[in-house]
């Protein structure tokens, strides 16, 4: 059973909570995503997971053992770190070999060289397989250290932990590897928990991913039903790529207006709108705002715009050309905004 | 406000070590121009001679229709943030942004004023009395922004400024440095790796791969007809797909180039009189964006199979499996794709891109 | 014109260096008459080469010679040795582990350890030679190695903590993480990657026993004299014997060049290297 369980985990620096209670269970085989700022303790979790950090209270449970107390050569995990952590002493082949030649794992040589060469053709880094770690560029390092995560799966790991593990590699292969991941872990079955802060990263792997802001876990679920259901104003401002628009509805603006015209409840306080869910054009009517300023993105471009309730972000075509302080009117499809009450918490919108 | 012009530059590390080779290139008055490449392409090297910083090897470099070649730092008027920060460690926040308008023994009520005018805007102001040593390094780049900020230079100088910040404040960051130099009209010129980065704050950017310049332009024209492969797969996220072909005998007058038996676009006559061999290889390029899904059979086309599908609240995402290779696509929301599935892509022919196999140049589909 | 000119440095440089050594080499090989009427420089022009140094080594002073050489060598190797790996221990746990006792933590407790070279070691000596005499240690063999490791130890940590705290602990987490407990941890990993330092620290610290006058001087007499003393000896007995003195110089310079070639490859520094982001 490679079920992971948190129960009310908790772990203090000093004074300060790096994970606050955090209760979540990780069903066996699951690819699972932490996602969180910078510092929300993704990080911590993992590492906790692990049995290198102590949680200061609250258990992790693997299957039905309560692993409290027991060391990480114990517990069987395999993991990647956010540092690379790699052997600087040995080749990156050796490096690879390292966990499969522990003691008590008893991987023939055979079987130890197909699974490197497996990893290595897989990770692109065949080539480099002589090497010295310190011969090598980040993105490469990376890569190994994310090899020697990956080259146990399927001998019994309890869980695979990844963190951030592409997060230093060039575009090309972020968008391969993300997706080979996902196969990999599939056809070995490895439960597997990664910890990312990016988006389109976490949101396109995941079976289901946990929200974290400063230690707390803020919502758990699928990336559609986060997507679609997004708990708080919180969880709302760090979806979508750009970022889901989130605009105060002060009483009589116009933009209040024209939300409760469009069905808004009356007690929202925040209303929320895709970059996709907004068109611009110079006519009457909508809300009346000013170009701040505009980015293009090859096809796309993101036009930020300053509108009564804060500064929206707006994709749209690059073929039209907006000039920064020129008026523009914003056409939000409100049947599909998303309205959050005073206290952040959401109270509805957002259909699909 | 001043241009700025490279007339044939080149940079030489120890003789050998070509760092910069032969680049021209000028910047207009009040133009936000990108330097971008990857690590190692000399695009830092070739801002440091600008900068002064740096000895030029051959060539010369203009501001405005002076030659600077021989000038100091100091007497270009030109200011640089760092992209490793290079905060004074001994002063505070304020004192190190106050500095280059102290130096210039600016009037006390000036130089408060402009120091937190640029805090304000950089969202540093409640930190102006501590010292670097206790900001994070996401605040330290925007200090050494802010004191490159306050001196309203003529010509200001950015490498990679903002790279060192999290993904949130970038995105900010990007949007705010732009309009600021919309506003303030100083000729500016930024170093960055990120060709978003790039593309979204310049009004023209000058690609650089091993020293060389590689193609100059706006951003939507490097994106829509990259020079070369290299410029090709360097600009647009997800990059774009690039895989070999070959050109197919023309019977007909028709010149079909193929992937496998698969056609995937008829050429002009025009280029096949030109460039291409027939039977030829030549290497296509096509953007995530620019594939059309179920294409009929008839149509150009090739079959593919899913391999990976990631759908996202505005696109989905795929990795398809094909004759030419592994091809990565974007697609509207809410397209239905399940791994393993068979389907049939085109690529749209007006978007596709082509290039000699031997040099990489682009081929033009005049 | 710039290679010359830096050539020509580095060649005045070398002649600064190395006249020293080629002045004593050639002392041996004087007598007692051409060391004084000197300075003679150049051997077979200014002056006869003779061999009496060496035959004196070979004949009269034989034994006490090699007694001094051999002390010197077993005090040097073991007790640097017994320095580094104690010193290694300690080091690790300053390195890794917080530790507080009251108010004091950690730096406390290096500044404790390496207070004790502060003193100059004739404060030391003195209750050194009292203790000694009281549990028989004088003039033992034992007993300089006791002492020696103990004046290095605080320089062994020194050096190793500084180096220890420098290796990155998620290697050593990784280490855990891929199946290895806590002595395959240190064997596998920290000891190579220590290795730069631990190698450091003992050349440091056999330079330092070898080169030790004061101690053996008070804590021996007989039978634990170390080379320093014997040279001593074999002159204060009439007149300086500069030829002698320098002919055994000679061989005094073998033993620590030897400790720092072998252990030369061992320092690359740059072992950290790569290991991290």
């Amino acid at each position: 059973m490679s079920q992971v369980e948190l129960r009310s985990l908790t772990k203090h620096y000093g004074r300060q909570p790096a994970l606050d209670n955090v209760e979540v269970s990780i069903r066996d085989g699951e690819f699972f995503v932490i996602f969180g700022r910078p510092g929300a303790g993704k990080s911590t979790t993992l590492k906790v997971i692990a049995g290198i950090e102590d949680p200061t209270d609250g258990q992790v449970v693997f299957g039905d053992q309560p692993m409290n107390g027991i060391p990480p050569q114990r517990r069987n995990v395999a993991m990647a770190f956010e540092s690379y952590a790699l052997y600087p002493h040995i080749s990156v082949a050796a490096n690879l070999e390292f966990p499969l030649k522990a003691p008590g794992r008893s991987i023939g040589i055979d079987e130890r060289q197909r699974r490197i060469s497996e990893v290595a053709e897989l990770l692109e880094i065949t080539p480099l397989l002589n090497r010295r770690p310190s011969q090598l560029s980040g993105g490469q390092r990376q890569r190994v250290s994310l090899g020697r995560a990956l080259v146990r799966s399927g001998t019994g790991v309890s869980v695979t932990l990844l963190d951030e593990p592409i997060a230093h590699l060039d575009a090309r292969l972020r968008h391969w590897l993300r997706g080979e991941l996902r196969h990999y872990q599939q056809k070995a079955d490895t439960t597997t928990v990664y910890a990312s802060p990016d988006y389109v990263e976490a949101f396109a792997v995941a079976d289901r991913l946990m929200v974290l802001i400063d230690g707390r876990v803020r919502q758990v679920g699928t990336p559609l039903e986060i997507q679609t259901h997004p708990a708080d104003t919180d969880v709302a401002g760090m979806i979508g790529d750009p970022k889901m628009n989130l605009l105060g509805l002060d009483s009589s603006g116009e933009l209040a207006r024209q939300a409760r015209q469009h069905g808004a409840h009356p007690a929202a306080a925040t209303v929320g709108i895709w970059p996709t869910d907004a068109k611009l054009d110079r006519t009457q009517g909508g809300i009346p705002g000013t170009v701040y300023v505009v980015e293009p993105l090859g096809e796309d471009a993101i036009v930020r715009v300053d509108v009564p309730g804060g500064r929206m972000q707006i994709k749209t075509s690059s073929s039209q050309t907006y000039r920064p302080g020129e008026p523009i009117n914003v056409h939000p499809a409100w049947e599909r905004a998303h309205y959050f009450g005073g206290d952040g918490a959401r109270i509805g919108g957002g259909a699909l | 406000m001043a241009s700025v012009t490279l007339r044939n530059v080149t940079k030489r590390y120890g003789g050998a070590v070509l760092a910069v080779d032969n680049i021209s290139l000028s910047v207009a008055d009040g133009e936000f121009l990108a330097l971008l490449g990857p690590s190692g392409c000399g695009k830092t090297s070739t801002m440091r001679m600008i900068a002064g910083l740096e000895d030029i090897s051959e060539g010369e470099i203009l501001v405005d229709d002076t030659i600077t070649n021989n000038l100091s730092s100091a007497e270009r008027n030109v200011a640089m943030a760092f992209e490793n920060y290079g905060l004074y460690p001994h002063k505070t926040v304020f004192g190190n942004i106050a500095y280059p308008l102290v130096v210039r023994r600016r009037s006390r009520r000036d130089i408060e004023d402009n120091v937190l005018r640029v805090a304000a805007m950089l969202h540093i102001d409640d930190v102006l009395d501590r010292k670097p040593a206790e900001l994070s390094g996401g605040f330290q780049q925007r200090v050494s922004l802010a004191r490159a900020l306050v001196r309203e230079p003529s010509v200001f100088l950015m490498d990679e400024p903002i790279s060192h910040l999290d993904a949130d404040l970038r995105s900010v960051m990007r949007g705010e440095l732009k309009r600021l130099q919309k506003d303030n009209g100083a000729t500016t010129i930024y170093v960055t790796h990120d060709q978003l980065e790039a593309m979204s704050m310049a009004d023209r950017i000058a690609v650089m791969d091993h020293g060389v310049l590689q193609q100059v332009g706006t951003p939507l024209e490097i994106f829509n007809a990259p020079a070369n492969e290299f410029v090709a797969s360097f600009i647009g996220e997800p990059p774009m797909n690039l895989f070999t072909a070959h050109v197919g005998a023309s019977d007909d007058g028709r010149s079909p180039v193929l992937i496998g038996e698969h056609e995937l676009l008829v050429l002009d006559d025009r280029l096949r009189a030109g460039a291409l061999a027939d039977g030829g290889a030549i290497r296509v390029g096509v953007r995530p964006k620019d594939f059309v899904l179920n294409a009929s059979a008839s149509d150009a086309s090739m079959p593919a199979e899913v391999r990976v599908a990631e759908a996202l609240i505005d696109r989905v995402l795929a990795t398809l499996d094909s004759p030419a290779g592994r091809l990565r696509l974007e697609l509207p929301a809410g397209t239905n794709l399940r791994e393993g599935e068979r389907v049939r892509v085109a690529p749209r022919a007006d978007r596709i891109h082509l290039f000699d196999p031997e040099t990489g140049k682009a081929i033009r589909l005049v | 014109m710039d290679r010359i000119r830096r050539l020509a440095l580095l060649g005045v440089w070398g002649l600064f260096a190395i006249f020293p050594v080629y002045w004593m080499a050639i002392t041996a090989f004087k007598e007692q008459r051409d060391i004084y009427q000197g300075p003679f420089v150049v051997p077979g022009v200014d002056f006869q080469p003779t061999l009496q140094s060496w035959e004196y080594i070979a004949g009269t002073g034989r034994d006490q010679i090699l007694l001094g050489f051999g002390n010197s060598v077993l005090f040097a190797a073991v007790s640097s040795f017994l320095a580094v790996v104690i010193g290694a221990f300690a080091a690790y746990g300053l390195a890794r582990y917080k530790y507080r006792f009251g108010p004091f933590t950690n730096s406390d407790l290096s500044f404790l350890i390496v207070s004790q070279r502060i003193m100059p070691p004739i404060v030391a000596v003195i209750a050194l030679f009292a203790m000694f005499r009281f549990v028989g240690l004088l003039d033992t063999h034992f007993g300089m190695i006791l002492v020696y490791t103990w004046f290095n130890l605080p320089l062994t940590v020194f050096i190793l903590t500084d180096f220890m705290s420098r290796i990155p602990v998620e290697i050593e987490h990784a280490a855990a993480i891929d199946g290895y407990g806590k002595f395959d941890q240190i064997r596998k990993v920290m000891l190579p990657l220590a290795m730069p330092g631990m190698a450091a620290a003992y050349l440091l610290s056999f330079f330092f026993v070898w080169n030790d006058f004061l101690l053996a001087l008070m804590l021996t007499f007989r039978d634990a004299q170390t080379l320093p003393i014997v040279i001593t000896a074999l002159s204060a007995q009439m007149e300086p014997r500069w030829w002698l003195i320098s002919a055994i110089g000679l061989l005094a310079i073998i033993p620590p060049a030897l400790a720092a070639i072998v252990l030369d490859r061992f320092m690359e520094r740059q072992v950290l290297r790569g290991g991290i982001r």
